[in-house]
């Protein structure tokens, strides 16, 4: 099929405008009841569940032609997810877009918060799989209602508190639960906890959208944004005894890249265009190098890092 | 029953002369984003981005909104003083919403700042498990330059800002007020003067 073709079968950015009126309602409400999962009729996407329907759709309902899209997905706009749901756009939108956080406005997003820090006016879209934070608790959603009416959920402090006195330390390493504006309890999507402080007062608009699971939830700019902790074991982030090889940062979220079949390994950072961007700024080896470099230099020092 | 019922009339549809959108898409895009610029951002003032020929009863901004985000799945109140039949056949022509007299059953509500809150005390506010059922109050006003002031806070607001839409009924700010408590059920209002929107969500607290 032809780009033409598929630009001029389709309303622009493929939704319908009664289906982008009936989103858009869902964001209008979601925004103004900060964290509480707002119901709405998700329409198939032409693309399976777990890839990004519910981030596709609200981006669809959001974006105009003045916006600028960037898309990632786990930090990096060139992976398969990232590519496709940017040409998806590019095409039924004829939309801008970019790989540079600061020029985004609007930025949908697989499992990751950009490095950079996101400013007023840009609108953050998340993809997500579960959206019901107590699911895995409580299976029934009849239950799961009742209990954030209530403002129950002694139940995520027990699973916690479990999580402690089996491991020593809270061991939820992603999607881990927060309180927003000291109301519902949230699951901020399958992110790493380290991006979790970074929700809390940010600048951006953050919008949630799970497509399988049908349900709309925001965080306004400016708002409070929790991560449940007890006074004894206060929420930490995770931290690593290396710097990203490619770039030398040491505050960012670091993927493990295995390099070799004999344990080699490097560790850079997941958020591509934040590496890229320190790279340029200072004047480093391009990647290729800093890789056979890494690989020659690097000792079987595997097991030692996790 | 009425044989007239079983067949759509023109008061059934409307008919208005006055027109739309002049791009369905791209307007109402740009008039949502505006909103939810609004709803973000509580008591920020933001400009409406297009004008539209509306009927002499309803504003261009307030005009605007209902044309962007109402169709045959919302049901529209209007308030004494804004509902005739030129607004409601605007409305019925142009977004197909149904026209309700019952404050109860209604997803938007449009009134002038100078008529009495008790007219929607019954709008929906939702329930504890569902307070997304719940009614956007529409209030038509002039300008934001009000001589009376609530401070705001909360989700959306850096520090505080200011709320002065005018001219607004005094019995408004006691209503808003007292509708704080309800969270997380309640109704979101959007001030809409012919130029600018600027919104109260629940979620704002709220200081007189």
């Amino acid at each position: 099929m032809s780009q033409n073709t598929t630009a001029s079968s389709y309303n622009y950015a493929y939704l319908d405008e009664q289906t982008k009126r009936m989103i858009r309602r869902a964001l209008l409400k979601a925004v103004a009841i900060p964290g509480y999962q707002v119901p709405f009729a998700g329409r198939e996407m032409p693309m399976p569940y777990g890839w990004g329907t519910g981030g596709v759709q609200v981006t669809a309902a959001v974006i105009g032609p003045s916006d600028t899209l960037k898309v990632i997905d786990q930090g990096s706009d060139d992976t398969t997810n990232a590519v496709s749901i940017r040409q998806f756009f590019e095409k039924t939108a004829d939309i801008d877009t970019t790989e540079k956080t600061k020029e985004a406005t609007v930025i949908q997003t697989r499992h990751r918060i950009p490095e950079e820090m996101l400013t007023e006016g840009q609108i953050l879209v998340y993809q997500v799989p579960i959206p019901e934070p107590l699911r895995f608790l409580e299976p029934r959603e009849t239950e799961t209602r009742k209990m954030h009416a209530l403002e129950e959920y002694g139940l995520m402090h027990v699973k916690l508190y479990e999580d402690i006195s089996r491991h020593g330390h809270i061991a939820t390493t992603y999607a881990y639960p927060v309180k927003v504006n000291d109301r519902y309890v949230m699951d901020p999507s399958p992110t790493p906890k380290f991006d979790n402080p970074k929700m809390d007062d940010c600048a951006a608009l953050q919008l949630f959208g799970a497509g399988r699971e049908k349900r709309i939830y925001a965080i306004p700019p400016y708002t409070k944004v929790q991560s449940l902790d007890f006074e004894d074991h206060p929420f930490e982030i995770q931290s690593w005894d290396q710097d990203c090889a490619l770039c030398g940062s040491k505050d960012s979220f670091l993927d493990e890249v295995i390099l070799d079949d004999k344990g080699n390994r490097m560790f850079v950072c997941s958020d591509s265009d934040y590496c890229q961007s320190r790279r340029d700024d200072s004047k480093l080896p391009p990647v290729e190098h800093t890789l056979t470099q890494a690989s020659q230099m690097q000792s079987v020092n595997a097991e030692a890092s996790k | 029953m009425n044989p007239q019922t079983n067949s759509l009339s023109t008061q059934d549809i409307g008919q208005t002369t006055l027109p739309g959108f002049h791009n369905p898409v791209f307007d109402a895009t740009a008039v949502f984003r505006a909103v939810l610029d609004a709803m973000s951002h509580p008591g920020t003032v933001i400009e409406t981005p297009l004008t539209c020929e509306s009927p002499n009863k309803l504003n261009s901004s307030a005009a605007s909104i209902l044309l962007a985000i109402t169709d045959m799945d919302t049901a529209v109140w209007l308030s004494p003083e804004t509902d005739c039949s030129d607004v409601a056949d605007y409305l019925r022509f142009h977004t197909g919403c149904s026209l309700t007299k019952n404050t109860s059953n209604c997803d938007f509500a449009v009134i002038d700042g100078r008529e009495y809150p008790d007219l929607v005390a019954n709008l929906p506010i939702g329930t504890a498990e569902y307070p997304d059922r719940s009614a956007t109050l529409i209030i038509a006003v002039d300008h934001f330059n009000a001589e009376q002031k609530a401070v705001l806070s909360g989700p959306g607001i850096k520090t505080t800002i200011d709320l002065s839409p005018s001219p607004l009924n005094s019995k408004f700010w006691g209503w808003m007020k007292e509708s704080r408590h309800s969270f997380p059920c309640g109704v979101d209002i959007i001030f809409a003067s012919p130029t600018h929107i600027c919104a109260l969500p629940r979620s704002s607290e709220m200081d007189i």
